[in-house]
């Protein structure tokens, strides 16, 4: 299960935590988050994030 | 102070701050804007830092003469706006607070308490209505944190930017606008520019007469000065032409390669050269002059095999706010194993479009000849555009232009009645449309040209960027009086009887010479179209693709002579006959380069 950080905000996505605030189950991998995924802190895409 | 006829300015002037978030410098003070709107309702939009609490409320009170406000709207949670909003909730326990999701999250945060009873939440589009005019809410997430929003009043056309178009300086102070929002821009929001361009897109959309940010003046002429300025600062663009020399030296030798250096530029035509000793100035200064123009030399020494300390918290600081578009050079300075270049280079690896010069200098304890030397080229190549623009420096007669018109490459088929030929061509041109008139212009030397001049028609093949080298040795480097070009094929052909070649080409077009006009050494068929196809949506290949991907490197390694820059034939020997022709492409002397 590995990690992820928005490089805008920091905002930290964890694939075994999920997001339950957004619905995003935990263990639920990054590549399977949708297309249109957003940073729920600052708004930007999926192509705005690197792994931690 | 009135801003307009129903809002009203109830900010405070800051000239006791020693840091400004901290961090900035701020000879001028600040200020932190605050508003009361006044309608049926009166909202009053954020507050102000945590040492003016009671000039504020008293603010309040005398702007509002008795009647009492109903919102507080909380446009952003940084402490120099936010640090009284619970004095205020205590002093108008009736009025209501409005604000951002995130931004009651970090209300939380700070203060132990988002006024539960008394919020309201708001997000983008949503609206509050004061009585005659109903405010807008717009998100403004990383502009610069992420709870912010701005908010736009419709009836008086006025946006209230939160910190956008904000300044260092008080209010009663008189000084330049550009100069100290553009330091704070860089330095506070720089980051961010892809979020304040989303934000300039969604305010293109609203009638906007004035702007009320929370630092610095009300912007209510010329809006699209400031407007087109956070345009650049936003995008990475160059502001202004000229070239920034950011230093550390510590015993003064590398300061003196950066004074030399300074000279070279300034003689050389550069419009501005700025310097900073990055150890003494204000970083935030240097900082802001970086993104200000395209050019950047950074000078330091070697220390503890990495960089300069001041030097390394000055990369930091412009990698961390996105430097991008610009050419920087690097001169380094060590006495005994220089290093300072490789680390610099090394911090730019995650920038986008950064461009190294090709000359590094590198001083070895203090400049000598041949330093002196890379300094004078480094000079060349960041002036190269300035010294041709300069009357007094340019070369005007640098017939090397010429190699700048751009051209396609093609492959030109005819044939004399006994056999099929083809050869490289690239000066081929549409002149006209109406009618379509395409000339082909061609070396007399080439036998082609000969049989072309005798028959009137060829095909006009397109290379497209997938045609190997071997195609412009089999058309480009052997003469077809002598040999059959298409020994071996069964060509395909087209209306008139000519070959179009199978592969490698996107179209070709079958040519009737209407015209033919003599220039000497060439000669320029003027041609009308009497078939066309289009085989494939590959590109062209230009002149400069081939000379940049398929035609091979040339041995030149060990010999000395002179290459063609055409197809690498070397000729080894001294001078090159003036009138020598490649034996390969047929090209003279001004396509030769020396080697070796």
């Amino acid at each position: 299960m590995k990690k992820y950080v928005c490089d805008v905000c920091g905002w930290e996505y964890d694939e075994a935590a999920g997001d339950s605030e957004h619905g995003i189950a935990p263990g639920t991998r990054f590549e399977d988050l949708p297309e249109d995924f957003e940073c729920p802190l600052c708004g930007v895409g999926k192509d705005q994030f690197s792994e931690a | 102070m009135k801003i307009t006829d129903t809002i009203l300015y109830i900010g405070v002037n800051d000239h006791k701050v020693d840091l400004f978030e901290g961090q900035y410098v701020v000879p001028n003070g600040m200020s932190y804007n605050s508003y009361a709107i006044m309608d049926e309702k009166i909202a009053i939009m954020d507050t102000v830092d945590q040492h003016f609490t009671h000039e504020w409320l008293d603010n309040i009170a005398s702007a509002l003469g008795g009647r009492k406000p109903d919102y507080l709207v909380v446009q952003h949670m940084e402490p120099d706006h936010s640090a009284n909003i619970d004095n205020f909730m205590r002093v108008y326990p009736e009025a209501k607070i409005v604000s951002s999701a995130k931004a009651f999250t970090m209300m939380h945060n700070f203060f132990g308490t988002d006024y539960p009873d008394r919020k309201i939440v708001v997000g983008e589009g949503d609206t509050l209505s004061l009585g005659k005019r109903t405010l807008t809410f717009v998100t403004a997430p990383m502009v610069h944190w992420p709870e912010v929003i701005v908010t736009y009043d419709s009836m008086e056309k006025v946006l209230f930017s939160a910190d956008g178009f904000g300044k260092f300086g008080a209010l009663d102070v008189e000084e330049d606008w550009a100069c100290e929002a553009r330091r704070y821009f860089i330095g506070i929001v720089g980051k961010y520019g892809a979020q304040v361009q989303a934000l300039l897109k969604k305010a293109a959309g609203l009638e906007i007469e004035k702007i009320c940010p929370l630092h610095g003046p009300i912007l209510t002429e010329n809006l699209g000065y400031y407007l087109n300025l956070y345009n650049t600062w936003s995008s990475y663009a160059v502001e202004s032409e000229g070239i920034v020399i950011a230093y550390t030296s510590v015993y003064g030798n590398t300061k003196k390669a950066v004074e030399l250096l300074a000279e070279k530029l300034k003689a050389k035509g550069a419009p501005e050269v700025v310097i900073h000793d990055l150890a003494r100035c204000d970083m935030a200064e240097a900082v802001e002059d970086a993104f200000r123009y395209g050019r950047l030399v950074l000078a330091t020494t070697t220390y503890n095999a990495e960089i300069f300390p001041f030097m390394r918290t000055f990369i930091d600081h412009l990698t961390e706010r996105n430097y991008q578009n610009r050419t920087v050079a690097l001169i380094e300075n060590g006495s005994w194993a220089p290093l300072a270049a490789k680390v610099m280079r090394g911090m730019f690896e995650k920038s986008r479009n950064i461009t190294f010069t090709n000359t590094t200098v590198k001083i070895k304890s203090a400049l000598n000849e041949e330093s002196r030397g890379e300094l004078e080229a480094l000079a060349n190549e960041l002036c190269q555009d300035y010294m041709a623009q300069q009357d007094s420096t340019a070369n005007k007669n640098d017939m090397s232009a010429l190699f700048n018109i751009g051209y396609g490459l093609y492959v030109v088929t005819c044939n004399d009645g006994r056999k099929d030929n083809g050869l490289i061509v690239n000066t081929v041109s549409q002149v006209t449309s109406t009618p379509n008139r395409i000339t082909v212009t061609i070396n007399k030397q080439n036998y082609s040209h000969h049989v072309i001049r005798q028959t009137g028609v060829m095909n006009l093949n397109c290379l497209s960027t997938d045609a190997p080298f071997k195609v412009f040795e089999a058309f480009g480097f052997r003469s077809g009086r002598t040999v059959d070009k298409f020994e071996g094929c069964t060509p395909l052909r087209s209306d008139n009887g000519l070959v179009f070649l199978p592969r490698f080409i996107n179209s070709f077009m079958s040519l009737k010479v209407e015209d033919y006009v003599d220039f000497g050494t060439h000669g320029m068929f003027v041609c009308s179209v009497t078939e066309a196809r289009v085989l494939s949506d590959k590109e062209t290949m230009t002149y400069t693709y081939y000379q940049q991907n398929v035609k091979p490197k040339p041995e030149t390694e060990g010999k000395k002579g002179y290459v063609c820059k055409v197809c690498g034939y070397v000729y080894e020997g001294d001078p090159l006959p003036e009138d020598f022709v490649c034996p390969l492409c047929k090209h003279g002397p001004v396509d030769f380069e020396p080697i070796g």
